[in-house]
Order: structure tokens, then C-alpha cells, then sequence
């Protein structure tokens, strides 16, 4: 057996496109070529005319067949708005966005199934859009979800301490406002799978780039009807996922083929329905007024965040779900007297909002940050002073935020100190400086952000589900089973790590089983994986660890407490050279002689078998509310040089500090940060998906799609503190979305430094050449 | 539709194949020789997944049609191993854990020993250039070019790599 | 997955030229272009004419009289690296080497990438505009950030996407094309037809035409020459703006100027009023500063597109600066 990676680099990986079953059938959906329209009839007859097609389904056998997509979050209180609407997979009245299926054709092999496609013949009404969020907010506006009173779907308030008081306090407050334009995730691999209902048995299996099995196979049962018991959902080898394959929701329809054609049925998307049809977002609008005093200190937020949501419901509030750590977020790592965030969430028509790394909190922290760096340009302190007078300081956690976050721990000046130590900020302003005067325009980022992970929110899909199964084999193997999918994020190697160090064995004997929905959790989303999943695999070996020192002991007649488990061996503490190896010890334990070679007090309490299967719960969330149990912590600083010519960005240098508490394995965090901050340079100066007026998106491919490549992405110069986590089992923290967060703010707030001459916020990303140029331009008070 | 036969010299094999006129190199390999290491990502040319060599060259996979490769030799991500012993390059991307996903790795390698077989000691800047065909969304390709970069000059070592033994596995 | 289309590959210039006549018949050379234009269904393509089997229309060999002959089907990575053309004609090996990303320009070559199709999203995606036989420029209403700011005459306001065609055209290079009727040169310059010209086809081929070679005349002593290209990200990405030169420039002063714009009009843009701003003049800060602001002088942008007008002016002052 191989590492998986070495498995992946011999070109012996099975993703989604390589599977391949006896008898299999091909599925292709036929997109709506409008953005909303009426569907007035389906004629499906020429399509099953073609030699090789086994079936069309549209939205009529949709309805006929299965349930109304699940609900996933039905986060509710007095005096909000959440609404959710009655949507199937395939609609049968109505498209809402361009690309929507109106049908799938099964057919023998692929391409029969696409030249089928396009002889599917649907008559549509064409409907007045609306196409942005001015206008589905305007009175009259044409209405997405025509039983709805309008498009707004959330409207969320929440008053966190005393913001009255903040503002009573204050001695100055500025008004800021930060848009963020449209984007998506983007993993090589777009979605796919094969579904397999056995017609014999009444059972669905399905394999495929399943982000979250087990919430998977809860949708897709219950939008089938089938008890989910009956039904198993198979992660293979993904492409990346990023909470782009959370959600299931075409894969409903790949299930459905296969029971209605009695046949394995296999769903490949092109990468360009990922784009228009898959799942989107940021696209948010804030405007605020922050209040402080004229010494920087920090006292209140009054803001309203505005999300254009797309067809949400496709997600059933899973998604809107993302608007609460908005409008918690912008607390960051400050102290507060008060906020007071208004989150509003509009349904348009555009493809559907989703988690993508960040879900929510990434935008409160950009927000707050690039206001707080307006602040201290308008009491002329350096980005970093500000910061130092307002930090929460090391001794004061856990803190109690205002949000009722419980922060867990750690050191944030230490962690920007670091930063600026390394960047060299005084050599790089002084370079500035020198620069103006040659037409050269430099600008200097600075950053910080902390991470709220392993998300648990009441009435939703995230509540903290979690469970954990560690097991040794008969031959003194380790099988370790969680809910953390491997989606490039390294579950594999951590939790290998984990178990090893606990067992005190070689890596080499740990296996980390491939994710089914036969393992409940939630799965690894808002980066929990090192939270809760890791928790429950460290609490899982420990207490595998007990039962397997308590039975030595009585194999060796020894005490357990004078049994060492170390590099794959166990022997008492004394006399080492009794050494046995785990393969050894486990045929004594189950075979030779088995269990009756045990003191019989262990076989009277039943729990004999090396084997723990356990849970995990933060120990905070219960008590206080706070939906997140670790925040790791992290500072950047961007040198960038604009060409005020072209309006061209280029990073000169990037410095990221990060503070993830203990680290399980370090290649698998600087990867996360590595990774995640090219996303968010690609957010901040490529990427936005482009609607047209009807509402069209134009760029659908990853040659218009801008995405950083290699020429791209910066050099990045990493350091690591490591202040444990009070409340997770390691001492680590969730990590995966602070990169993205960090850097996207921090190469805007440079850009901006860079344009300081000419007085431009930099509040619209991504900052594309032709807005820099558009920025110049304006400012430069040249016409349009 | 009816087929023609081509030959190709796929990692050392030469094979006749029945192809159609608008099967891609990428079908062929993946399809006919079941060889699913060339992945289809974007199958438009910009990702680079589909990567192979073409009589040497680093060439897309999706964009070539099959009958354009009659007479070539091909080489895919499963011919750079001597049977189950990784090369160099392969090994050094274990090291450097420049494997996230996986996803883009077969396409990514195929570019980097291209680069490679042509220029066996390629400065950070050229190696990034030799890359940049290829997308990766995992690591920020930071790892790769490490690991690219240690292939090149093994003496030197990697002073700011972290190369920690990976583990686990997926069974 | 490509739609279903017979294939050829004959191994005379006239056999191919034969099958080149054939109803939607269509050339191919790397492919890059045209198997992406098959996959995204935007041309009725039956027949596919491979030039593969054209050995003489390989490789780049230097004249008697110091110019060079390029082969259509050489590749723009040899064109890019070649040492000749890069002695001669850096801005032809600039150009080249900024096309797409190594693999394509591997696989690309030259001469497909003089004959490509438009990059606008509309004619790429699922729209029936004017290029394809609609009625309708979706872009000239719609999202045309990256559209045209010269030629477009408010009918079609594609850009055209080579970045080795304005080089060649500011070095002066001829096309030698074979056809039906037999052969003819055309100079690079005189290859392209404007939207109010012909909406349906982007160059002077005509069926059954394929181009040969590409001819760039010995360069003259004094013959500077160059590419840029700005673009978004650096790997992949069509030219928001770009300017090619070729000057010849005596005690500093430009004797003859050619220079073309790239990421401007439907096809590679020639630009007067810049020619005639530095011709006979210094390259000094004030000429410069005139080419600039003539570089947009006869130019009709869109409302979303204006910011090209600050590129073009920008690139033109830095490339001045750059190559005196």
C-alpha cells in the first residue's frame, strides 16, 4: 500500500472522471440559454429518437420523482427575514439563471448524450431579469421566487455590546464603504460522480468528488425519499474543493437517473457549467461608520453588509448562512464597546452563492480592517500603532468578544512585531519615498486578521457534528476513520501524525480510511478539520492508547503504567529488551491466544477490542454561544509597485506571520497558507465573474477567469508562532481561510498606499488594470 | 463512425490503436490505454492538467488530435516512474509536499521535466515561466517550484524547504 | 468532446489546397486555436485538413539578402527562441514569446496564430452575434471592458488576439499564400479586414487559401524593434494594450517609423498619428510626449473601454523611452 501522494504522483490517483463501472450510462444536462423565463413546453421526442439515448428527465419527472430540495439552514429569529423557497433539482415552471438545467439526457457514452442535448426543444417565456442588486431591490423589481413578497431573502440585525454607548464615546467617526466583486473557488477538477441504485436491494451508492459525504447523503435521501440508511456516499480522489463541493445538487439528478434507468450512471460537469452553473461568492457591499477617539482607540461599528445571493435557495440557507460571521466578524481582534450590523441578503439572477474558503468572516475582517486603516490616516498613525493600541493582549484570553466569540489564545503584537521585523517596513517606506520622486509608485500593505474556525451554528447542517474511529488491525495496523475528506488540505498526514505520536508508531502502519457518509460529521468546512475532526481522531487514540497500555500490562504482568509505546514497539519501562512490536501484540490480543490471554477485570467491562469510536464538542460553544472554538492569528505585509501607466499591480515582497497554535505537520500549513494567499491575490487583482445585461456570465473559462499562475504568484516569506489552543485536543487551530483573508486585504490596502498621491480608495476588488486606470483617471479629474 | 489506425510510442510501448477523427490525444490515452494520470481540467488548453510530452515536447493533451499524433512518441505521467520507484522529480515533489489535491501534479510534472530535459539547471525565474502553463489552486505553487528547484540541483538542499516525512495512506 | 468531422492529411501543397475548397473545410496546423473553437461549437467544420505533412513549411531560414523566411507551421516557441529572429527582430521574438503559455506556443504556430479566431466572450460563447451570421454585436451594448477602441466603426468591436501579427506588420513582413489560383504575396499589413470591410471572415484568405510563409525583409542597419504587451496576469492573457515598433533611428532621431497597436481594433492596428509624431523627430521627452496623446488621437472608445486610451498613452511613452 502507498501514501497517497505517492499514489498521486505515479498518475495512479481515481478522481471522479476515472471511475468507470460495468454497464455504465452517461448523463448531460441541458441548460437554460435564458436567465429568467417561463418554460412553456419540453419536447424531449427527437432527443429520444437518437440511437444511444436511454433517457430524458425534466423537471416534470423531477417533481414526479423526488422531494423539493432539502432545507440546510433555517437560522431564524424575531424580528429577521429568512426565507427559503420550494426548488427541485430540475425546475419544471420556471428558470432563474442562465444555465439552469431544464433537463439531463442518459445516454449509452458521453457524446451520444450531448449531440442528444441539443435536440432537446424547450419553448421558454422570456421574463424580465433581476439581473443585479439594485434593481431585484427596487420596488416592482421582477421577482425570482414569485410567492415571495420580494427578493430579499435574509435580513439579519444584530447589536453586539452597546454600539449607542460606542458612539456616545466617540470623539470621531468616519464613514467606510468596501465592495467586493463576484468570484468563485475554481479547483481544477470541477464536479462529478457515479450514482448506483440497486433496484434489487432498494440501495443508492454513489463515488465521487463528495466534499461532505454525510451531509451529502442526508440531501440527496431525503430529496429521493429514500431512508437514508439505504444510501452511501463514497469521497474518492478530489480536485480540490475549497466548499465548492459541499453542496449536493445535480448530483440528485445523477441519483435519480440511475433509479429510473437501473443502470450506473455517471456526471461529469465541464468547467464551464462549474462556472455558470456552480456555486459563487463575496459579492458584497458595506457601507459603515466606525467610531474611535483621537488616540486610535477603537469603539464602535454601525454597518450594513449587502450580499447579492444569486439563486440562493439551490442551497436552502446553507449558504445565506455565511451573511451571521459576516456581520460577526468585523470584531476581528480588537476590543469593542459595541456594533451594530445590519446583514442583508438578495436573491437575483445569477448562479447560486455558496461557501468558498472565507464563508462570511472573511468579509467582516477585510471590512474592519480597511476601515481601520483609514482611521489611522485620518489621525496620522502608522497602520501598525493603531493596531498595537487595540489589540487584545496575551494575557487576557480566553477573551470574551462582544459577539461572544470566545477567543482562545494567543499573542498579537508578537505576531505583527514578527511581520514587520521581517518586511522591513522602515527600509521599504524610506524606498517609497525615494521612489515618488522618479515616477515610481510603491505601496506598502499592512494586515492583521484572526481566523474563527470549526464552525457550530444551531439550526443548520453545522451544528458540530462530528465522530472519530481509531482501530488496530489483527495484523497491528491502525485504521483511522473521520468525516475529513482529503481535499488537498493534508487530513490524511495529520491525522496520520496524530494517531502515530499518540500510539508512538511508525507512520507507515497508520491508515487514514477514505471518507464515506457511513461516518457522521459535517465534514471539513470552515476549517474545522483541525478542530474537530483532529480532536475526536487525538481523543479516539488516546483512549485507544489506554486500553492498549492497560493490555499489555496484563500480557506483559506488568502495571500499565510501566508500559512504553514507542516507534512501533511496546515493552515495559525497565526492560526494554522485552520489546514486542504492535503486529505482535495485536495476534496476542485477538488470536494467539486472544482474548483469554487477558486479566479477566478487562473482559468483565466489555471493552476489550482495540478499537474506540468516539465524538468531540468544543468545550466553548455550549456555554457561551460562541459559534467558533479556535482563532489562529495572522499579520501580512505587501510591498506592491502599481505602473500608474498601465495600472498594472506587481508584488514586490510578501510577508505572512501566522500563529496556528500547535503545529500537527508544517508542510501541510505553510501549504495552506501558500495556497490560500494566491487565491487572495487572485481576488484582489484578477478575479470576477462577469454578468452581462441578460444576465449571461461572459467569463466562463480559465482563460477569462483570471486565476494566478505561476508567473503570478509571489515568493512569500513564512514564520510560524505557535500559542496552543486551550480547547481543541492537539493545541491546533482551524487555518485554512486566514491566507485568503489576509491577502486580499493587504494587497488592496497596499495598492492603495501606492495611489496614496492621489488620494484613491482602493474599497472595489479585484483592482484590474482598467479600474486602477479608471481610479487615476478620476482622481486625476480627467473626464470618463 | 469508422476508425483509423495510428501508431504511438506510449512511455516506451508502441502500440497501434484504432482511433476516430475527432478523438483528442487526451481520449486516447485516457479512454483507449486506459492511462488516467492526464487529466482533463479545463479542456480548452489554459489549465495545463492534460499535459504530455509529445516527441519530447510539453504539448495539451485536449487540444491534440489524435490522428495529429500518429507516429509520436508519448509520455505520460505514468512513464516517468521505473516501474513503482519514483524519479527524481517525483520524489522531490513528495519531499517538498508539493502534492495538494493531486490534481494539477501529472500535468505539472510533465512541464517540469520538460523544463528540465532542456535546461537542467533553470534559475527560480525560468522555472516559474516553464510552470506558469499550468494551474495549480492548492498551493500557491510555491512547494512545486521548491521541489522543481531541488530536482534541478540536489546539492544544494533546501535550506528554507520544510521536509518533514509524510504519511497515511488511502485504501 | 468534438463533434464528428472527416480528416486529411495530404503531403502535397496541392492536394491540400484541393481539399481546402471543399465546403467548411478547415486548416490545421497546431490545432490550439481550432480544436477550441470546434469544442466551443462556433464553426461548421466537416472537413479538417492536417498541414502536418508539409515539411517545407517548417522551420526559418535566412535570405540572400540578410531577411528571413519563416514556415507557417514553425512554431512560435522556435519563432520565440530563434536566434536569427531574435538578432533581427526582437520585437518579433518578444511578441512571440508572450503568446499564451509554453505548452501552446509549443504546440501553436505561427502561421495559426496570424489566422486566429476572435478572443470577444460573446462570439465565444452562446451568442449569435454578427461574426457568427447574427444580427446583433452583443458587445457594443453590453460588457466590452476588453473590446475595441479603433477600427470597430460601432459594427464589431472584437480585438484581434495575435501578438506576433502587429510585430510583423510594423517589421514589414510579407505573407506568401498558396491557393486555387496559385500563389501570392500579401504583405502582413494588408491581411486583415476590418469589420466594415467583411464581418464574417478576419483576413484576406480565401477558400482553399492557406499561407506558406512568412517573408520579413532584411532589417535596415538602424532598425530597432519591440513588443509589449500589457495584460492582467502575466501567463495566459490576451493584451489589454500592446505596441509594437520598428524604428530606424540615426543620431537619435527616427528616420522611418512603423508602428502597430495590439488589444485595439478588430485587426492589428496601425498607428499614424504616432508614426508621424516621431518620424524625422529626436526620440526627446517632447516627442515622446506628443506620440502619447497621438496614440489616441483618432480613437472612438466605448463607454466601458476609456481606460485603454490612459494604456495605449502610457505604453507609448514607456516603450519610447525603453528602445531610444
Amino acid at each position: 500500500m502507498k501514501k497517497r501522494e505517492e499514489r498521486l504522483i505515479l498518475g495512479k490517483g481515481q478522481y471522479a472522471d476515472d471511475l468507470a463501472f460495468f454497464n455504465m450510462a452517461h448523463l448531460v444536462f441541458v441548460g437554460s440559454p435564458h436567465a429568467h423565463a417561463r418554460i412553456v413546453s419540453i419536447d424531449t421526442k427527437k432527443a429520444l429518437a437518437l440511437p444511444g439515448v436511454i433517457t430524458v428527465i425534466t423537471g416534470k419527472e423531477v417533481a414526479a420523482h423526488t422531494r423539493p430540495l432539502p432545507v440546510q439552514a433555517n437560522f431564524t429569529s424575531k424580528g429577521w427575514t429568512w426565507r427559503l423557497a420550494d426548488v427541485y433539482a430540475i425546475p419544471a415552471d420556471k428558470v432563474r439563471w442562465h444555465g439552469e438545467p431544464v433537463a439531463a439526457v442518459v445516454a449509452e457514452d458521453e457524446e451520444t448524450a450531448r449531440r442528444a442535448a441539443d435536440l432537446v426543444e424547450v419553448a421558454y417565456e422570456a421574463l424580465p431579469l433581476a439581473g443585479d442588486l439594485r434593481t431585484a431591490l427596487s420596488p416592482g423589481a421582477p421577482k425570482v421566487y414569485d410567492d415571495w413578497e420580494d427578493n430579499k431573502q435574509v435580513h439579519l440585525v444584530f447589536d453586539f455590546g452597546d454600539p449607542e454607548k460606542a458612539f456616545a464615546m466617540a470623539d470621531q467617526v468616519l464613514q467606510v464603504t468596501n465592495r467586493e466583486g463576484r468570484v468563485t473557488g475554481v479547483p481544477i477538477e470541477p464536479r462529478g460522480c457515479v450514482g448506483l441504485y440497486d433496484t434489487k436491494n432498494d440501495t443508492l451508492e454513489m463515488w465521487g468528488s463528495f466534499q461532505t459525504p454525510f451531509l451529502s447523503r442526508h440531501n440527496i435521501a431525503a430529496t429521493l425519499g429514500v431512508p437514508e440508511a439505504k444510501v452511501k456516499i463514497n469521497a474518492v480522489d478530489i480536485g480540490g474543493a475549497f466548499g465548492l463541493k459541499i453542496h449536493a445538487w445535480k448530483e440528485n439528478v445523477v441519483a435519480l437517473a440511475s433509479k429510473l434507468s437501473g443502470r450506473p450512471v455517471k456526471w461529469m460537469e465541464p468547467h464551464r457549467d462549474f462556472m455558470a452553473t456552480g456555486p459563487h461568492q463575496r459579492d458584497v457591499f458595506w457601507d459603515g461608520t466606525i467610531a474611535f477617539k483621537n488616540d486610535g482607540t477603537l469603539l464602535g461599528l454601525k454597518a450594513t453588509v449587502f450580499h447579492d445571493l444569486g439563486v440562493e435557495s439551490t442551497n436552502k440557507g446553507i449558504a445565506a448562512l455565511s451573511i451571521f460571521p459576516a456581520c460577526s466578524s468585523p470584531t476581528n481582534m480588537y476590543k469593542w464597546v459595541g456594533m451594530h450590523v445590519e446583514g442583508i441578503g438578495t436573491v437575483t439572477n445569477k448562479s447560486f452563492y455558496c461557501a468558498y474558503r472565507g464563508y462570511g468572516k472573511d468579509k467582516g475582517i477585510k471590512f474592519i480592517e480597511a476601515a481601520i486603516n483609514q482611521v489611522a490616516k485620518k489621525l496620522h498613525m502608522t497602520p501598525e500603532a493603531i493596531r498595537m493600541k487595540n489589540f487584545i493582549q496575551p494575557d487576557e484570553f480566553p477573551y470574551h468578544q462582544i459577539n461572544n466569540y470566545v477567543l482562545d489564545s494567543g499573542d498579537y503584537p508578537a505576531v505583527l512585531n514578527k511581520a514587520m521585523e521581517m518586511a522591513d517596513l522602515d527600509f521599504f517606506r524610506k524606498r517609497k519615498k525615494e521612489l515618488a520622486g522618479q515616477g515610481r509608485y510603491l505601496g506598502i500593505g499592512l494586515v492583521t486578521a484572526i481566523e474563527p474556525a470549526g464552525v457550530a451554528v444551531p439550526n443548520c447542517q453545522m451544528g458540530g457534528i462530528t465522530e472519530a474511529r481509531v482501530l488496530i488491525t489483527p495484523d497491528g495496523s491502525v485504521e483511522v476513520h473521520s468525516d475529513r475528506t482529503e481535499i488537498g488540505q493534508g487530513a490524511e498526514i495529520s491525522h496520520a501524525t496524530i494517531v502515530a505520536d499518540i500510539l508512538g508508531m511508525d507512520m507507515a502502519h497508520i491508515h487514514v480510511k477514505r471518507v464515506t457518509s457511513d461516518f457522521i460529521g459535517q465534514g471539513p468546512l470552515s476549517s474545522r478539520g483541525a478542530v474537530y475532526p483532529a480532536s475526536a481522531v487525538a481523543k479516539a487514540a488516546k483512549l485507544l492508547r489506554k486500553k492498549v497500555v492497560q493490555c499489555a500490562g496484563s500480557l506483559m504482568k506488568i502495571p500499565a503504567d510501566q508500559v512504553v509505546l514507542e516507534k512501533g514497539y511496546i515493552y515495559p519501562v525497565n526492560a526494554p529488551e522485552k520489546k514486542i512490536s504492535y503486529a505482535q501484540f495485536a495476534d496476542k490480543m485477538f488470536f494467539f491466544p486472544g482474548p483469554r490471554g487477558l486479566d479477566p477485570e478487562i473482559l468483565k467491562a466489555h471493552d476489550h477490542l482495540l478499537d474506540v469510536t468516539t465524538t468531540w464538542y468544543s468545550p466553548t460553544t455550549p456555554e457561551s454561544g460562541s459559534s467558533y472554538t479556535s482563532f489562529c492569528v495572522s499579520a501580512d505585509i505587501a510591498v506592491v509597485e502599481v505602473d500608474i501607466d498601465t495600472g498594472v499591480t506587481q508584488i514586490v515582497k510578501y510577508v505572512h506571520v501566522h500563529d496556528a497554535g500547535t503545529i500537527i505537520n508544517a508542510q501541510v500549513v505553510d501549504g495552506q497558507i501558500q495556497g490560500g494567499i494566491v487565491q487572495g491575490i487572485g481576488e484582489a487583482l484578477y478575479e470576477g465573474l462577469n454578468y452581462d445585461e441578460n444576465g449571461q456570465l461572459m467569463n466562463t473559462s480559465f482563460s477569462n477567469y483570471l486565476i494566478p499562475t505561476s508567473v503570478e504568484a509571489p515568493d512569500i516569506e513564512i514564520a510560524h508562532l505557535e500559542t496552543p489552543s486551550p480547547f481543541s485536543e492537539t493545541g491546533s487551530k482551524g487555518m485554512g481561510e486566514a491566507p485568503i483573508i489576509g491577502s486580499k486585504a493587504v494587497i488592496l490596502d497596499a495598492i492603495e498606499d501606492a495611489l496614496s498621491d492621489f488620494g484613491i480608495r482602493v474599497n472595489d476588488a479585484p483592482a484590474t488594470p482598467e479600474k486602477v486606470r479608471k481610479w487615476i483617471r478620476q482622481a486625476s479629474g480627467q473626464n470618463q | 463512425m469508422q476508425t483509423i489506425d495510428i501508431t504511438l510510442t506510449v512511455n516506451d510501448q508502441q502500440q497501434t490503436l484504432p482511433v476516430k477523427s475527432n478523438d483528442t490525444l487526451l481520449e486516447v490515452i485516457r479512454d483507449y490505454l486506459d492511462l488516467t494520470g492526464s487529466k482533463e481540467g479545463c479542456g480548452e488548453g489554459v489549465c495545463g492538467s492534460c499535459t504530455v510530452l509529445l516527441d519530447g515536447h510539453p504539448v495539451r493533451a485536449c487540444l491534440t488530435l489524435a490522428l495529429e499524433a500518429d507516429g509520436c512518441a508519448v509520455t505520460t505521467v505514468e512513464g516517468l516512474a521505473d516501474e513503482d520507484t519514483l524519479s527524481p522529480l517525483q520524489q522531490s515533489f513528495i519531499d517538498h509536499g508539493a502534492v495538494q489535491c493531486g490534481f494539477c501534479t501529472p500535468g505539472m510534472l510533465i512541464s517540469a521535466k520538460a523544463l528540465l530535459d532542456e535546461n537542467p539547471s533553470p534559475d527560480r525565474q525560468k522555472l516559474r515561466q516553464a510552470l506558469s502553463g499550468n494551474i495549480c489552486r492548492c498551493t500557491g505553487y510555491a512547494k512545486i517550484v521548491d521541489a522543481v528547484a531541488h530536482a534541478a540541483r540536489p546539492e544544494s538542499g533546501c535550506p528554507d524547504c520544510h521536509t518533514k516525512d509524510s504519511g497515511g495512506d488511502h485504501d | 468532446m468534438l463533434p464528428q468531422f472527416s480528416y486529411v492529411r495530404p503531403d502535397t501543397l496541392q492536394d491540400t489546397v484541393r481539399h481546402l475548397k471543399e465546403k467548411n473545410a478547415a486548416i490545421h496546423a497546431g490545432g490550439t486555436d481550432l480544436i477550441g473553437c470546434l469544442r466551443d461549437g462556433i464553426m461548421q467544420v466537416d472537413k479538417i485538413v492536417s498541414l502536418n505533412a508539409l515539411s517545407d513549411l517548417h522551420g526559418i531560414r535566412e535570405t540572400a539578402d540578410g531577411g528571413l523566411v519563416i514556415g507557417a507551421l514553425t512554431t512560435i516557441t522556435e519563432v520565440a527562441e530563434n536566434l536569427l529572429v531574435k538578432q533581427k527582430y526582437p520585437g518579433l521574438s518578444q511578441g512571440s514569446s508572450e503568446v499564451a503559455s509554453p505548452q501552446l506556443r509549443n504546440q501553436g504556430t505561427i502561421g495559426g496564430n496570424l489566422c486566429q479566431k476572435p478572443r470577444c466572450w460573446y462570439y465565444r460563447g452562446e451568442f449569435h452575434c454578427l461574426r457568427k451570421g447574427g444580427n446583433t454585436c452583443y458587445a457594443l451594448d453590453g460588457e466590452h471592458q476588453f473590446h475595441a477602441i479603433f477600427g470597430h466603426d460601432l459594427i464589431c468591436v472584437i480585438t484581434h488576439p495575435s501578438d506576433t501579427a502587429p510585430p510583423l506588420a510594423a517589421l514589414s513582413a510579407q505573407l506568401k499564400i498558396s491557393g486555387p489560383e496559385g500563389s501570392r504575396t500579401v504583405p502582413v499589413e494588408n491581411f486583415y479586414l476590418l469589420p466594415v470591410e467583411d464581418l464574417e471572415t478576419e483576413t484576406v484568405l480565401k477558400p482553399g487559401e492557406v499561407i506558406t510563409h512568412i517573408v520579413l525583409p532584411a532589417p535596415a542597419k538602424n532598425l530597432r524593434s519591440s513588443y509589449r504587451k500589457v495584460r492582467a496576469r502575466r501567463s495566459w492573457d490576451f493584451a489589454l494594450a500592446g505596441l509594437a515598433l520598428a524604428l530606424e533611428i540615426e543620431n537619435d532621431t527616427v528616420t522611418r517609423g512603423r508602428v502597430y497597436l495590439s488589444g485595439a481594433a478588430p485587426v492589428p492596428w496601425r498607428s499614424r498619428p504616432v508614426e508621424e509624431a516621431i518620424t524625422g523627430r529626436k526620440l526627446d521627452a517632447a516627442t515622446i510626449q506628443k506620440a502619447a496623446l497621438a496614440v489616441v488621437e483618432d480613437a472612438n472608445p466605448l463607454p466601458e473601454n476609456t481606460y485603454k486610451m490612459d494604456l495605449f498613452k502610457g505604453v507609448v511613452e514607456e516603450e519610447l523611452n525603453a528602445i531610444r
